[in-house]
């Protein structure tokens, strides 16, 4: 399991070529991973709609 | 016990019921306790020749209301059997409420079922002089509460202005003493949370529903209206404010008035779009006052009838504007949306973050997967046991099959387990392949999406200031950093060409 910590950090180090502040470097990362958790729960909606079809 | 009234009493009281009450603070007190009224109550009833029919004993229940569960049932009961109750039995006029109305009310109700109260510690006779000390005794009753409550009141006031936070922490804080007195210290674990909050917020992070996504990856799980209070708490500058009164706290602050103020001007900024994204919840119209015309009139949605039929409209609040079909109005924003995709400078942290936060969803399966591993194991070594035992006649060959039978079936079972869980694990490849499809076709699946309020909460994420309608075209003046306009082919030929 990957730890929030480690993501952070991860997502971070690309954003170093962007030039942000620490604000808006935060700002980024809550993003994506609020854009991430909101796909991943669409995807998952899309899959109990195919398994209803069924 | 045996006077005068109670000699009366014998003469047309024969069947009580008994009514016992303590509330939680007066279980300790030991001549109101439940054992002490019960034991007043028996020993009056056989000194006087009384039947006690059934004893309704209420515990931890306050009499400053009657919304008490086993008083409502000793009415009821009453009411079913008045016929063979007399009287009802009580320890002080207290124990059936501590309200003068209450009081009268139900004694007016047991009355009119023919049914006497009886007061064991206070004697009052069924004659004006009588009645006019129950009355009284009733409220006393009150008196004694209103009193308590008062003195509570005040007590409290008094804390406050002392810098003493008498009730329960708030999250970022737990009960304790300060200076030898109760208030509340500082809850190391969650209080670097609670300025983490502030930090982000005054920082310009006023989408409170990312940020609480982003606090909950960091480790603190609230919900949407507990962040909605946590940000708005000035006790966590240090200011108690409550019963009217305002007072510092001598308490440990966890942030500054001014990182306090700071946060309040960014959400003051937002929170009026907030109000309007939360106003425009609405199943039938996901569009309402999130797009706005050149003069910012916000567009509205509504049903109209005609031709036997209901039909869905949007239009704009100013007047003389125009109505649009609400499939029209829907299908040229479905189609705006369209027009966006994904910003592919972000695509590989999008990746890294949806497998990361997949993984971290499916984070116990690896550890499962080892645990049934395990178990086949096992089962596989026990098959080869029951195989050696029947060759050495310990097992006999028709108990052998069964035994093996079992064993397979219960292996398939694991394996199975374990292809399920490959299966989900794998499953990382199908969301990332799935979300970018999403992001290239954000209008049809937007359009698919049937939770309003995720629909909505797309709307705003992607589009911060709302988007603008003009001449039947949409713009907008704030897109989502992550998303960006597709390149039409045209667009790709100019810049090749």
């Amino acid at each position: 399991m990957i730890e929030n910590q480690e993501l952070k950090e991860k997502l971070k180090k690309y954003l170093e070529r962007f030039n942000l502040t620490k604000e808006e470097e935060d700002k980024l990362v809550a993003t994506i991973n609020y854009l991430s958790n909101f796909l991943i729960e669409e995807c998952l909606q899309k899959e109990q709609k195919k398994l209803i079809r069924k | 016990m045996s006077s005068k009234r109670a000699k009366k009493v014998n003469k047309e009281i024969r069947n009580v019921v008994c009514y016992l009450r303590v509330s939680t603070k007066e279980q300790v007190v030991e001549g109101n306790s439940l054992v002490v009224q019960n034991n007043i109550c028996k020993e009056y009833a056989k000194d006087n020749g009384l039947n006690i029919v059934k004893v309704f004993t209420e515990e931890g229940e306050s009499a400053k209301t009657a919304d008490r569960t086993k008083l409502k049932e000793m009415m009821l009961f009453c009411k079913a059997h008045f016929r063979e109750i007399d009287g009802l039995l009580i320890y002080k006029v207290d124990r059936l409420s501590r309200d003068v109305t209450d009081y009268l009310t139900l004694k007016g109700s047991l009355h009119a079922l023919g049914i006497k109260v009886i007061s064991i510690s206070e004697k009052f006779e069924d004659t004006p002089a009588g009645r006019f000390t129950e009355t009284v005794l009733a409220g006393q009753a009150q008196f004694d509460n209103d009193i308590r409550t008062e003195r509570s009141v005040n007590g409290m006031r008094t804390a406050i202005m002392e810098g003493r936070y008498v009730w329960r922490a708030p999250k970022g804080y737990k009960n304790g003493k300060v200076n030898g007195k109760s208030n509340i210290v500082i809850d190391e674990v969650n209080a670097k949370y609670i300025k983490r909050i502030f930090e982000l917020v005054s920082g310009g992070f006023s989408n409170l529903e990312e940020l609480r996504y982003l606090m909950k990856n960091e480790g603190f799980n609230v919900s949407r209206s507990e962040l909605h209070r946590i940000v708005r708490r000035k006790l966590y500058y240090g200011l108690i404010e409550n019963l009217d009164v305002e007072s510092m706290g001598v308490f440990e602050p966890i942030i500054s008035e001014d990182l306090f103020n700071r946060a309040q001007d960014v959400l003051d900024g937002k929170d009026k779009k907030s109000e309007r994204k939360y106003a425009s919840l609405n199943t039938d119209f996901p569009l309402r006052k999130f797009i706005f015309n050149e003069k910012k009139e916000k567009v509205t949605g509504g049903w109209s009838k005609g031709n036997g039929g209901r039909y869905g409209y949007y239009r704009f609040n100013g007047k003389g504007s125009k109505s649009v079909k609400k499939e029209v109005f829907e299908n040229n924003f479905k189609e705006y949306l369209n027009t966006f995709s994904l910003n592919y400078q972000f695509a590989e942290m999008l990746e890294i973050a949806l497998r990361a936060n997949w993984e971290a969803r499916n984070g116990g399966i690896g550890k499962d997967r080892g645990i049934i591993l395990r178990k086949i194991a096992e089962l596989e070594n026990e098959r080869k046991e029951i195989v050696k035992k029947n060759l050495k006649g310990v097992i006999p060959d028709d108990l052998v099959r069964s035994c093996l039978d079992d064993n397979e079936s219960a292996i398939k079972d694991l394996r199975m387990k374990i292809f399920e869980m490959e299966e989900v694990q794998n499953y990382d490849d199908e969301i990332v392949s799935q979300s970018f499809k999403i992001l290239s076709n954000l209008g049809n699946e937007w359009e698919e999406i049937e939770d309003v309020e995720r629909k909505t909460s797309l709307q705003w994420f992607l589009f911060p200031q709302g988007v603008y309608y003009e001449d039947n075209k949409f713009r907008t003046n704030e897109l989502s950093r992550l998303i960006n306009k597709k390149e039409t082919p045209e667009l790709q030929e100019s810049r090749n060409g």
